[in-house]
């Protein structure tokens, strides 16, 4: 499981995804590790050579190891305070080690990576360093949060380790209990269902965001890395942190609930939509063609080839339910579909339906969530 | 030269216009391969795995868009490959041109999957970048520079990178409509050379064997169609959509002082 920071902490996209990697792991009986990379070597930070390097797993095989002991470890209570330099430890708060402890993480592996602070991590600074860990541990199971960081890392890892890959993809059981890695394809018309006992190699995925992190677990063991791995010199941050003016729409990919609208609701009725998000906790996202009629920034537009959200709750106002759109959606989702038009398509998507206008049914559902 | 890697979407073989055979990543991907071999005054060719019926209509359209080239690879071993048995195809065609930059969406709008240029670049042993927004060249003696920006993860950012090169283009970015086409669409209904014919090319050719990428078959998962439509639970008002949604705690229940009103 590779973790993503933010700041100090997991990011909350990681501890959702480390929890849907605890949940598989339980069921198979396997071990989580939380494999956080830190900045190392010629960074000018910290120096880690008097880090001694993990010995190669023996008898790698198809699935994880147990725990044993490396040279490496040491206790939970032992990585360094980040201005204490003395033990050669890592500069890695105590926090994070703890926060992936109880989001299920039996072991949080910290690999040294030729990564500057202020730099995004993609394959040509990090993908070494996770392929080097990989390597070292042979994982029959590698996850990563359906993010930005996961969809430049993820599937280049999995052609390196010559693994099976699938991306944006929701966990399951199947029949015979085995876990199943689904998700909609071709617009919501079909599925993909990768199962993991029908593989003979390892598998690469990525889940989105918006699940329950785990919680209870423990203290983790720490395993520390320096496997020397360089960055791809041929590629240069020259410039940017400048926000991205999708930056306001990032907040989807995290919402619970979403309020959609589609090219079917009035301009004087968008209002509306945003007080029922507020009303429900929620956020306001768009369909495609409700973006170019200009209800809505680009940023909220949801659907293939802009942005794939994972809602618990994802009501759908005014909109036909295209492929395009719902299939940008998390087959988890329950849709709520609010339409005038009784024979609309979205009707056969949703779970839940109520036919009405907009500017009729929204405000009687935001006095009955006593938000009127 | 250029490469740009594009696949026709599989789910609309009827259509015809140029936006409902190529994803929305695939036309950005198109637009600036076209855009940036001009700058460079490099050729682009266009290149695609599949049967002539389907993907024909998208090197055709790159054609008309002044791409130099197009070639096809088809072959009775290429159905059902995962990503990497695809990569490894378009891997050694890409070789076979001796193309340094590689163009390709972010991801196909059928399967979402994101998967095939960031192998390709492993296979070649290429540097590569998703979600990217811009491509410019930069004139650095004899190395081809490129200068991208990418958007991802609320940022936007700058990178140098150097050939061999794998760079994936996120779609642009939807705008109000004003009347006029979007760029790709003009770049591809203005035709600027006129249509070669498009080259044939076998595993054979390319040096690769079926059984060599034989082992990629199935690892993709199975497909299978959504059971039949269903059809939602039509609430009579407002207050029953609102307490059916609270009964399967998709809502949270109302106060106590809500209640009692």
């Amino acid at each position: 499981m590779h973790i993503e920071a933010d700041g100090e902490r997991p990011s909350a996209a990681a501890l959702s995804a480390l929890g849907d990697a605890r949940r598989i792991a339980s069921s198979l009986g396997a071990v989580v590790y939380a494999v956080v990379i830190v900045p190392g070597f010629d960074q000018g930070r910290r120096s880690y050579s008097r880090l001694p390097t993990i010995p190669p797993v023996i008898g790698g095989g198809s699935t994880p190891k147990p725990s044993r002991a490396p040279s490496a470890t040491i206790a939970p209570s032992s990585p360094s305070s980040p201005d204490d330099t003395a033990d050669g430890n890592p500069d890695v708060p105590d926090e994070l080690i703890e926060e992936l402890g109880k989001g299920g993480a039996d072991k949080v592996v910290l690999v040294a990576a030729p990564i500057a602070l202020d730099e995004p991590p993609v394959w040509a600074t990090i993908g070494a360093a996770l392929a080097g860990a990989c390597e070292e541990l042979r994982p029959a199971l590698v996850v990563f949060a359906a993010t930005a960081v996961g969809a430049d890392i993820a599937p280049r890892l999995a052609a390196r380790l010559g693994a099976a890959f699938a991306a944006h993809c929701v966990v399951e059981t199947g029949p015979r209990g085995e876990v199943v890695f689904s998700r909609k394809v071709y617009g919501g018309g079909f599925r993909r269902r990768l199962a993991l006992d029908d593989l003979d190699r390892a598998a690469v995925v990525t889940v989105p965001p918006g699940h329950a992190p785990a919680r209870g677990g423990s203290d983790a063991e720490i395993l520390m890395f320096e496997l020397g791995a360089k960055r791809d010199a041929r590629v240069e941050r020259v410039g940017g942190d400048e926000r991205d003016p999708t930056a306001d729409g990032l907040a989807l990919e995290q919402a619970r609930v979403i309020v959609t609208g589609g090219a079917g609701v009035a301009a004087s009725a968008w209002p509306l939509l945003e007080k029922l998000a507020a009303a429900l906790g929620g956020e306001v996202g768009a369909t495609r063609a409700a973006c170019e009629r200009g209800l809505a920034p680009a940023a909220r537009e949801i659907g293939l080839g802009a942005r794939y959200v994972a809602p618990v709750l994802y009501v759908v106002c005014g909109a036909s339910g295209s492929a395009g759109h719902l299939g940008a959606v998390s087959p988890d989702a329950e849709i709520v579909a609010i339409d005038r038009d009784p024979e609309a398509p979205i009707f056969r998507a949703a779970s839940y339906g109520l036919i009405g206008s907009i500017e009729d049914v929204v405000p009687k559902l935001l006095a009955e969530l006593g938000a009127s | 030269m250029i490469a740009i890697l594009l696949r026709r979407l599989q789910s609309r073989p009827s259509a015809s216009a140029d936006d409902q055979v190529l994803g929305r990543c695939e036309r950005g991907a198109l637009t600036a391969a076209l855009a940036l071999g001009s700058a460079m005054n490099k050729q682009t060719i266009a290149i695609a795995v599949g049967p002539a019926r389907r993907e024909d209509r998208v090197l055709a359209m790159a054609l008309r868009g002044g791409a130099s080239r197009a070639v096809r690879v088809s072959d009775e071993g290429l159905e059902d490959l995962d990503y990497l048995g695809l990569a490894q195809v378009l891997a050694a065609t890409i070789k076979w041109v001796g193309a340094s930059i590689v163009l390709c969406g972010d991801r196909s709008e059928e399967e979402g999957t994101g998967a095939v240029g960031p192998a390709v670049a492993e296979l070649i042993g290429a540097a590569h970048l998703t979600s990217i927004a811009s491509i410019k060249s930069e004139s650095n003696g004899a190395r081809t520079m490129l200068l991208v920006e990418r958007v991802a993860g609320g940022t936007r950012e700058r990178f140098r990178i150097e050939a061999p090169v794998v760079l994936c283009m996120r779609p642009p970015l939807v705008r109000p409509r004003t009347g006029t086409g979007d760029t790709t669409e003009e770049l591809t209904r203005t035709p600027r050379n006129a249509p070669s014919s498009i080259e044939e090319l076998d595993l054979g050719r390319l040096g690769l064997e079926a059984r060599a990428i034989g082992h990629r078959r199935g690892t993709a998962g199975r497909l299978r169609p959504v059971r039949g439509p269903r059809r939602a639970a039509v609430a009579s008002s407002a207050a029953d959509l609102i307490r059916r949604l609270r009964a399967d705690h998709l809502v949270p229940p109302a106060r106590v002082d809500e209640e009692a009103s």
